[in-house]
């Protein structure tokens, strides 16, 4: 049991208490510089990133690829993801159980995610099976065979992990709400797709799929850790060097507007006896030029445990154990959502509570000692989340892939320090909804129902319905 | 949820050792014990800027009875709303624009809080501390409406969670004496019923320095640590230490088995054995056996039931560090038109496999290998750190103990992977629940609920 779950609510702060004043020491440390890696680019085309740690002896190395479940076809949602998942199920070398058997003799651990943007796989190993784990990954990546059985038992794994996840109201409102925004935009069809979609997904269609999407000229290399980076540039060369490919036209996902109007859908989980729901529009691209002050403005609206919202939801309210809300960055503007739940008979309150709270933020209710608490919280936080070699092999391909720089990144993190009242005001009136958005309800329909027409148009699913 | 992309989501927090023998480095704990018996563990660690401090409370569910249970967990929420220097809600407020972050768990066994943040904020993270463990209110208004933030807790982890409400049945009917036959988040009438008077009695009970360990890891002084300990802990006097638990649970005698019927999608397989605590030497048996059954998809209930027979979604097994022998579990998820007894008697086979005929010396040397891994990604950050040092130190009796687990599982030998199956895991020492799939939603919420 847990005070709140990380991922579920990210944590703290609201101007309404006074706080006591802290010493001088404490406005002093300082922001977060991402170290610099070693950039190459093979002559294939691949851009490998080297970046030495040599605390402990492990290492961690992720290959992306500049592709995501975008570039999945129309009605073959979740082909991406199990392409990706298909790798390590057998080589031109080895078989699926030798990859296996393999990977776990050294205590490796390998991962394959995919989301709209990008796919990757990943490996974090220890220093001492460097050799291994490095051959490990490349075969898998560049070697695959796909054979026919695989393909067939994951794809029924995989539409079974689906249903499965219906019975867990948390692990599918997000996908339920990006299909109630997005509609049959990109972002509206599920990376990891869906029972009918997934089904549908044969042998040629994931050769097809590897064929297009791995290739060196549209991938990243990222290495993190405990190695000596001239012999791992060798050893890297050695491994991907030989890798063909000409990077494919990349998906060009179209700009969204936010939508106008109010629109509800009502998905019936007859044994509910607390209700999940999503409230939000579409808010920004990773390119925006309001991203700073928006994440020091979502810091104190509901990114952390002293947020506005968690504030009103949890604290002075006893409604919820969470309330959050978070912009999606991606290539084009993702979603902006707030997110809570709360027992059936609370149900309208903590709804209206929500949409209290967005009003409030649109009568700028900051000062700027609250903007000094969000910095100082983004700023004292943020060492931890890139302490340790996996996610630092992470940020570094995802910047990479992104198109962003090490000096982007950084002065993202010093913008963020700089945001001024302003800025802050500005943002909350152009990239916070106010009178348009999508609801998205999970809960027992019958106890909750006639509820969701005071909030607008309703569209009403069943859990047990096949897709989102 | 997608955090803000230029702030990584955080990977699962795992971190690096005390002494690694293959690292070439090794970061020493230094220890200081106050007056009023609070020890506090110092390891000092300039890499990151950053610093956790986590308190571990000798004090969980395992020391409620009928009545008052989940009042533990309760509690690791009441710490956070409000004292006597800093009130309702000014501990995160404060914390926050020094800069950190917290937050805290409950187990049976322990209550945990934990701090992170930069390093010139460790003096007011002490102040927030010791003013809270000193002199925390009882508001009859904050707790009424904890009480409701507590509830929500349980209808997300239980109620609402199949795997969750299997997983709490199955325990209850696992356990018939020991304190673990009741959820750590406390059963829905007592959460609805405690009163103030069992709340300030448990306070006494369990949150005096004199029950707590701290843990701080990071970039500090070990000395200023300790200096600070002693200028704000110290001066909290000491408290009598929570009466022993004396309830053993009895041996069992024969296989229970438990039905929970719920709507669903699919049903869903839990079967817990009873075993050892974290002091017993078998429990590093009991890790590899977990990593030989289920770590990898070259483990046995992984190649057998998810890839050969297609019989389950995913397959998992595990057994907690307590200071109570505690129970080994199996779980699974049944794929679409397979029972969970399919799956039931698939797995028997591969227990009776391998208490049969041992791991291969390969497939041995595998789950050490694994498990001697994952032991050093979870010492890599200094949060993971100040987590395991004060594992070793309050559940296994010695934080010098995290030098020797790589030893450990060296001497495990296929011999003793047998004995103990043998002698654990059997089927009149288990408990089976079942969650059947009903079309219809059985009513969850337990009666007298508020609606």
């Amino acid at each position: 049991m847990m005070r709140f779950t990380v991922g579920l609510l990210a944590v703290v702060g609201m101007g309404a208490i006074a706080v006591a004043q802290l010493p001088p020491a404490e406005k002093t440390f300082a922001v977060y510089q991402l170290p610099e890696a070693k950039q190459v680019k093979l002559p294939n085309g691949l851009t490998v990133l080297l970046l030495e740690k040599h605390e402990l002896p492990l290492v961690s190395a992720e290959l992306m690829l500049r592709s995501g479940s975008v570039a999945d076809p129309m009605g073959k949602e979740g082909l991406g993801a199990v392409t990706a998942d298909l790798l390590r199920k057998g080589t031109a070398t080895r078989s699926a159980e030798q990859v296996s058997a393999d990977m776990d003799f050294i205590g490796l651990v390998y991962s394959a995610r995919t989301t709209l943007d990008y796919t990757s796989a990943s490996v974090d190993f220890l220093k001492k099976d460097t050799d291994a784990a490095m051959g490990l990954l490349a075969e898998v990546v560049l070697h695959p065979s796909f054979p026919e059985d695989e393909v067939k038992k994951l794809v029924a794994q995989r539409q079974d992990g689906l249903r499965s996840a219906k019975d867990n109201p948390q692990a599918v409102l997000g996908a339920y709400f990006m299909k109630a925004l997005y509609g049959a935009h990109p972002y509206g069809r599920p990376a990891g797709g869906d029972e009918v979609s997934v089904g549908t997904i044969t042998r040629a269609d994931v050769a097809a799929s590897y064929a297009k999407n791995f290739t060196p000229g549209n991938a990243v290399l990222a290495i993190a850790g405990d190695f000596d980076g001239a012999a791992m540039e060798g050893k890297v060369k050695a491994l991907f060097g030989e890798w063909k490919g000409a990077a494919p036209a990349p998906v060009v996902v179209p700009a969204m507007k936010p939508m106008t109007g109010k629109r509800v859908v009502l998905i019936d989980k007859p044994d509910a006896t607390q209700t999940y729901f999503s409230i939000g529009n579409v808010g920004l691209a990773d390119n925006s030029p309001d991203r700073a002050p928006v994440e020091v403005v979502n810091t104190l609206f509901g990114g952390r445990f002293t947020s506005m919202f968690n504030d009103e939801l949890r604290i002075k309210s006893g409604y919820s154990y969470g309330a959050n809300s978070s912009f999606q960055l991606l290539k084009a503007p993702g979603a902006f959502r707030m997110t809570t739940f709360t027992k059936n008979a609370t149900t309208g309150p903590a709804i209206d509570k929500s949409f209290e709270v967005l009003a409030r933020l649109h009568a700028h209710p900051f000062k700027e000692e609250d903007l000094t608490s969000s910095k100082n919280y983004l700023r004292g936080t943020f060492p931890p989340s890139l302490e340790t070699t996996p996610s630092l092999a992470h940020e570094l391909a995802l910047l990479s892939v992104e198109g962003l720089s090490r000096k982007d990144f950084n002065a993202e993190l010093a913008a963020e320090q700089g945001t001024s009242l302003v800025e802050a005001n500005h943002v909350i009136d152009a990239d916070f909804p106010a009178d348009n958005y999508v609801m998205v309800i999970i809960g027992k329909a019958s106890e909750i129902g006639a509820l969701a027409p005071k909030y607008g148009a309703v569209t009403s699913k069943k859990i047990g319905d096949a897709g989102y | 949820m997608n955090r803000y992309r230029f702030r990584p989501a955080l990977f699962c927090l795992l971190s690096s050792a005390l002494c690694l023998p293959l690292a070439g480095q090794s970061f020493a704990v230094q220890e200081h014990t106050l007056k009023n018996g609070m020890k506090v563990l110092v390891q000092e660690d300039q890499t990151i800027p950053n610093v956790a401090m986590y308190t571990f409370f000798r004090v969980g569910s395992r020391n409620e009875h009928e009545g008052i249970t989940g009042i533990s967990h309760f509690f690791e929420h009441m710490m956070f709303n409000g004292a006597k220097k800093y009130g309702h809600g000014e501990f995160d407020t404060k914390m926050a624009l020094a800069g950190g972050e917290n937050n805290a768990y409950t187990s049976n066994d322990l209550t945990v809080y934990q701090d992170w943040f930069p390093a010139p904020a460790l003096e007011t993270i002490f102040d927030l501390e010791a003013d809270r463990v000193e002199n925390l209110a009882f508001d009859p208004k904050v707790i009424a409406s904890e009480r409701q933030v507590v509830y929500s807790e349980r209808r997300l982890r239980v109620d609402n969670s199949n795997p969750g409400l299997l997983n709490e049945q199955m325990e209850a009917a696992a356990f018939t004496a020991s304190p673990y036959h009741w959820p750590v988040v406390g059963w829905p009438t007592d959460i609805e019923a405690w009163t103030m008077d069992d709340l300030k009695a448990y306070f006494a009970m369990g949150y005096s320095p004199s029950n707590a360990t701290m843990v701080v890891v990071g970039a500090v002084k070990a000395a200023d640590v300790f200096r600070l300990a002693e200028k704000y802990m110290e001066t909290i006097p000491a408290h009598t230490p929570p009466p022993p638990v004396r309830t053993k649970e009895p041996a069992q005698i024969g296989e229970r088995r438990v039905s929970v019927d719920k709507f669903a999608q699919l049903p869903l397989l839990e079967i817990g054995y009873h075993a050892v605590d974290a002091k017993s030497p078998d429990y590093y048996v009991f890790q590899l056996i977990d990593n030989l059954m289920t770590t990898g998809q070259s483990s046995r209930l992984y190649t057998s039931l998810v890839d050969k027979q297609q019989l389950a979604v995913s397959v998992n097994t595990y057994m907690s560090a307590t200071f109570d022998p505690t129970l080994f579990h199996f779980t699974a998820q049944p794929r679409q038109g397979v029972t969970a007894e399919t799956v039931e008697e698939a797995m028997d086979v591969e227990i009776d496999k391998l208490a049969a005929e041992g791991p291969g010396d390969k497939e041995l040397q595998k789950a050490k290998n694994q498990a001697i891994a994952a032991h050093y990604r979870g010492l890599r950050s200094i949060s993971g750190r100040a987590g395991q040092i004060g594992n070793y130190e309050v559940l296994f009796g010695d934080y010098h103990k995290l030098d020797g687990v790589e030893q450990e599982y060296a001497k495990v030998t296929a011999a003793d992977v047998q004995r103990v199956m043998k002698k654990y895991l059997v089927k009149t020492n288990r408990t089976v629940a079942v969650l059947v799939p009903t079309a219809q939603a059985a009513v969850v919420a337990p009666a007298g609920e508020a609606k």
